[in-house]
Order: structure tokens, then sequence, then C-alpha cells
């Protein structure tokens, strides 16, 4: 049996009209990564929040374990979740 | 907050066409008159070449002359009455390798078991001035899924279609004003959507006006925009939207899954098969020597029949299901 790493904390900030957010949602479900979602459309405090910590104004931005991916970046969340 | 959704439960379609036009609006004719569960999404009626072109007198069987809006809306009446269903909706980006194909548009996810693209050839090639630098930061082509992050600013949006003219209301709700800036002298959507933009408080609407380019160092703080005869103005805006075309195929949403020609077309063979299994393409997108209506109609019914005889295994093409 191989020892697996605890996941990190994955929040993706969305909107319910967003393509990429969606694809980026089927591909955690694909993969068994747990996410929490942000739908900044609802939320103008969260919309703030997350312009300021990642200086976009698009949507999906995801956060890993505190680090931040713009957009559905398959490779670079890979990379954070050491997943394949 | 809230956790994360379990995964829908979506329609699964036997076939999603991307592209209303006459290829895929043909293809949709063909494939719900064979029974198969159909779905085209499409941009709009005036997105595409045929939707834009204000006279057709060539095209079989039409005697009198009407517009290719009017030819298209006839053609995809023609679909629904066999039950294929139509959605106004944009593909931002789809997964065609597993089964069922995924396909990822603003409103929502479909899932198919075959797709044909039929995207066109009205993508763009040059970029404005500063939108490479500044998209994300400002810059966006989708105001459905950015609107929100503009709340009380100002916004630019550039184009004259459908599409741009129901981003542009969409963001009415959002924006304190909307900039509306229209390449060419008249807007190219339909009547009663270009009353519905005009009627709204905070709009203004500038024809004959190409936006030349984006100013901001880390977001969108301008626009300059040359007017037809007037010179150049500078605009404040925090938002710039883009929903210009060009003359270059479709296939940006694809993100690389297909082989691309040198010229950016689609390759398919003899029945419309691109090089993944259950993927087909159709019309203008396959860069077509003759650029008609008729042959991209004539395109769609064949790969109609090459996905039928896929889907149902069967050895030929069935050209009439009513036998």
């Amino acid at each position: 049996m191989t020892e697996t790493k605890p996941q990190p904390r994955v929040i993706i900030f969305t909107t319910p009209t967003c393509a990429f957010c969606n694809a980026a949602k089927a591909y955690f479900r694909q993969k068994g990564i747990r996410f929490t979602e942000v739908d900044v459309s609802r939320d103008p405090a969260a919309a703030r929040d997350m312009v300021r910590r990642s200086g976009q104004t698009g949507v999906p931005v995801i956060d890993i374990g505190g680090k931040i991916v713009v957009g559905f970046d398959k490779a670079r969340i890979n990379a954070l979740l050491g997943i394949r | 907050m809230e956790a994360s959704p379990v995964p829908e439960t979506e329609t699964l379609w036997d076939v999603v066409i991307i592209g209303g036009g006459p290829a895929g609006a043909t293809a949709a004719l063909y494939l719900a008159r064979a029974n198969l569960k159909t779905l085209v999404i499409d941009k709009g009626l005036t997105a595409g070449a045929l939707g834009i072109t204000s006279r057709i007198a060539n095209y079989p069987g039409i005697l009198e002359e009407i517009s290719g809006a009017e030819l298209l809306q006839r053609m995809r009446q023609q679909a629904q009455r066999f039950n294929a269903v139509f959605v106004q909706d944009k593909v931002q980006a789809v997964e065609l390798e597993g089964d069922p194909k995924l396909i990822f548009a603003n409103a929502g996810t479909y899932s198919a078991r075959a797709v044909i693209i039929a995207t066109g050839a009205m993508g763009r090639k040059q970029r404005i001035k500063g939108e490479e630098e500044l998209l994300g930061h400002g810059v966006s082509y989708c105001a459905t899924c950015d609107g929100a992050f503009f709340r009380d600013q100002d916004v630019a949006v550039a184009g004259n279609t459908d599409e741009a003219v129901e981003e542009a209301i969409f963001l009415t709700r959002f924006a304190r004003r909307v900039h509306f800036f229209c390449p060419t002298p008249a807007l190219k959507a339909p009547e009663h959507l270009v009353e519905e933009l005009l009627a709204q408080p905070n709009v203004s609407l500038y024809l004959g006006a190409a936006v030349v380019e984006i100013i901001g160092k880390e977001h969108v703080e301008a626009v300059r925009v040359a007017l037809r005869g007037e010179g150049v103005i500078t605009v404040p805006v925090s938002g710039a939207f883009i929903y210009l075309q060009g003359n270059v195929p479709i296939t940006d949403f694809l993100g690389g899954q297909l082989p691309l020609t040198e010229t950016g077309c689609l390759s398919v063979d003899a029945e419309f098969r691109t090089a993944l299994p259950g993927v087909y393409a159709v019309g203008d997108v396959l860069c077509n020597h003759v650029k008609q209506a008729v042959v991209a109609a004539a395109e769609g019914a064949i790969a109609a029949m090459a996905v039928e005889k896929a889907l149902r295994g069967r050895k030929q093409l069935a050209v009439d299901w009513s036998k």
C-alpha cells in the first residue's frame, strides 16, 4: 500500500455562467479532488477578495493550499496537487 | 461558501453540434430526423458568415431573395420540427477524448456520444494592442462570466453581432455605463435586440467605432477608439469586453485536442471524421475552397449520416430513415 499525502485545501472561485469553472470542477470530480466553491456573482465581498488576492477580474481562480492558479491551468493544478 | 455539489445529472445527448450555421443546422436536421437526440449550441443567428449575409439569391429551391439570417432561421426551424434542440450559448472548452464527450459552455456543461464541430471561419487572428497583456485584468470575452467584477464601473464592449449586443445588455445590470463600440456603420443584430440595448439608460452606442488600443498598467484604464471620420478618442473604462470577428477558423475552444493544418483548419476524411473517434467537423472550419451555404449544408448532411452509421453500428450510410 502506498502512502498518500493529505490533499491540500482547494477553493475555486466561480460564477454560474463560466465554462472553464465547470471544466475545472469536472476535472476535480474526475480526479476525486474535494473542493469548496465560492460563487463570486452572489457574493460581492468574495469577488473583491478574489480580485485583491489574485489581481484577476476573471474566473475561475483556484486556491490550492494558498497558491493561486489563474484559469483552468491543468498542468499547474496537477503540479500543485501532485496528480497526473 | 458552499460545499462542492454532487455532479449534475446531465442529459446525455447522442450528438452535440457546435455551431448552428448551414452546416450545423443541416446536420441537426438529418440527425434529428434519424431520431437521434440532437443539440445544437450556437452563439447567435448573426454570429456567422451566413447570418450576416444581407441577400441570398443562389440557394437552390429558394426563389425569393431573402437574408442569410432568414434562410438560416428556416433551416433551424426545419431541424426543430424533427425535435432538434437549439441553445444559444458559447462553447469555451471541450473534452473530446473520453466517452461521453464533454462540452463546456457559458450556461452549462453538455455531454454527448458524438460531437460535430461546425464553428465556421469567422475567428480573429489580429488582437487589439494591449488586449493580450490585459486579458484577465479587465479584458474579457465573456460578460456573463465576468460581469460581476465590474459592478458600478464603466466598461467597453466591442462588436456588432447579436452576441455582442446580448452581452452588453447583460452588462448593463452591473456596470455604471456600457460604452458599446460597433466597428461597422450599423449593428448586425435583430431589431428587437438593438431596441432592447438602446432602451437601457446606461448604454452609449458608438457606430463606426473601432477600438484600436486597450490602455492600462496592471488593469484596464481606458480604450482608444477610432471614430470614422472623427479621429481617435480615449474613453476611460475599467473593463473591455471583446466580441469582434475575423476570418480564421474558430478552433481555440479545442485547446489543442485536434491537429490543425498550416492554415489553422481542421482536417477530416471522406465521412468528415477528425483524428478523434466520434468527433466530426464540417463547413468553413475545414477551410473549404468554396465557401457557400449550399456546400456547408451538404457537408452537414454527409456528416450526419456518418454519425448515425457510427452510433448505430451500421456498415453503410443510410440516406432516408423513413423507409
